[in-house]
């Protein structure tokens, strides 16, 4: 839907007015924590020399020759920025009124929000690697805008392409884009108040998948979170609790010995008998000894264990001499 | 003839820049862009898509913008 004209104009004004100051860029620093570190090998290797440790030295060496190509990286990262480091165009009411204007022709939905203080425009649906993300609407906080600081979040438009409920694109956090590559770009396009070009970066980030750093992986997209491992998997290779319903993936939860169901860690007991594990229905605490038993290791609530023993002291009582009875202490009965 | 040049790659770069009469949109991206596809690029002329024959006339606003931009978990 494109804006109308009135509503237009004041949002350019509102846009405007936080953007007519200047943004400073970041300050420039000097890589001083790798000239320390610089600093401390070369002591450790001289070290090395006065008390002829040759293997040292050489590990010395091998440090300070890291160290230094750092120090060179650092310092040509700081000599790039200092080239590139034009000074901002001006940002006039008609640039932010032309930025405003044009992105009606970019984007599906314009809509300035005069409560909320913010301006938000909706993308087409995305589509990466086959898989369907749907709308997503970036919107941008006027409240706190500046030139050293664009404050936007992103949103789904419809929750039914979110992974598990609550992740809505790989690079989005709680409405957070981790802009990777785009970083500099958009911070460039911050400093010069430059907001159609910013939208569009962001667009272009939500629209290309970096399988390399996602917060979730679209092999993983549209399957369950192991509610064990916390690790997402395939809704077909998932199964759950038959106690406490929580899913579980293939590498978790453990099969009841008594029953055959799955159960997650929580649920089942492991018998102390065989070690087994079973789930709370088909486990026992002995009679006698207290133990827990799973369905094998019992009969009529007693262990194993314990019905040995009692066999064993029933035997030895067999095996006692004959009509001689020490059933109390100090007595003896004889046969008549 | 200046023209307000914006490249959105990489680090960003936004300045005016001098150009001989009657460069196009084509040929500045030839001179300015390693990516020889022009199809990975949103081109816009005064914030609109332009084709690459498109004269570039003095105060122009050109912008190229990469359609894939990676981003990152954190």
């Amino acid at each position: 839907m494109a804006i109308t004209q009135r509503l237009l104009i004041r949002t350019a004004r509102e846009l405007h007015q936080r953007l007519a100051k200047p943004g400073y860029p970041p300050a420039i620093e000097l890589p001083e924590n790798e000239w320390r570190q610089l600093q401390k090998i070369l002591g450790r290797r001289q070290q090395a020399i006065i008390r002829h440790w040759p293997v040292a030295r050489r590990h010395c060496d091998a440090a300070a020759i890291q160290a230094i190509d750092a120090l060179v990286a650092n310092l040509g990262t700081m000599r790039n920025r200092l080239a590139a480091d034009e000074p901002p165009p001006e940002c006039s009411y008609r640039e932010v009124y032309e930025d405003v204007a044009a992105l009606s022709g970019e984007f599906a939905d314009v809509t300035p929000d005069f409560t909320r203080k913010t301006l938000s425009v909706q993308t087409e649906p995305i589509t990466l690697d086959g898989t369907s993300l749907g709308e997503f609407r970036i919107v941008v906080s006027w409240q706190s805008l500046s030139r050293d600081n664009f404050s936007y979040r992103i949103e789904p438009v419809d929750n039914q392409y979110t992974h598990d409920g609550s992740t809505s694109h790989p690079h989005v956090s709680g409405g957070h884009l981790c802009e990777g590559n785009g970083g500099y770009a958009l911070d460039r396009a911050t400093q010069q108040g430059r907001l159609f070009d910013f939208l569009l970066i962001i667009r272009s980030i939500l629209e290309t998948y970096n399988h390399e750093s996602a917060y979730v992986s679209l092999d993983e997209w549209g399957g369950i979170r192991c509610q064990q491992c916390n690790e997402a998997t395939a809704a077909n290779d998932s199964s759950y609790c038959h106690e406490c319903s929580d899913w579980l993936c293939d590498d978790c939860g453990s099969i009841c010995h008594g029953c055959a169901d799955l159960y997650c860690d929580r649920c089942v007991s492991c018998c102390e008998q065989c070690e087994v594990s079973s789930c709370e229905d088909c486990i026992t605490n002995c009679h006698d000894c207290g133990q827990s038993c799973c369905s094998d290791c019992h009969t009529e609530g007693t262990c194993h264990a314990c019905i040995n023993e009692k066999q064993e002291d029933e035997a030895q009582q067999d095996d006692s001499p004959a009509g001689v009875h020490t059933s109390q202490l100090g007595e003896a009965c004889l046969s008549a | 003839m200046q023209v307000l040049y914006i490249n959105n790659d990489g680090g960003g770069f936004a300045d005016y820049i001098s150009l001989a009469p009657e460069t196009t949109v084509g040929q500045l991206f030839t001179q300015r862009v390693k990516d020889p596809n022009p199809g990975n690029y949103l081109i816009r002329v005064n914030r609109q898509p332009a084709p690459s024959d498109q004269i570039l006339r003095e105060g122009d606003r050109v912008s190229f913008t990469p359609t894939k931009i990676e981003g990152a978990r954190a």
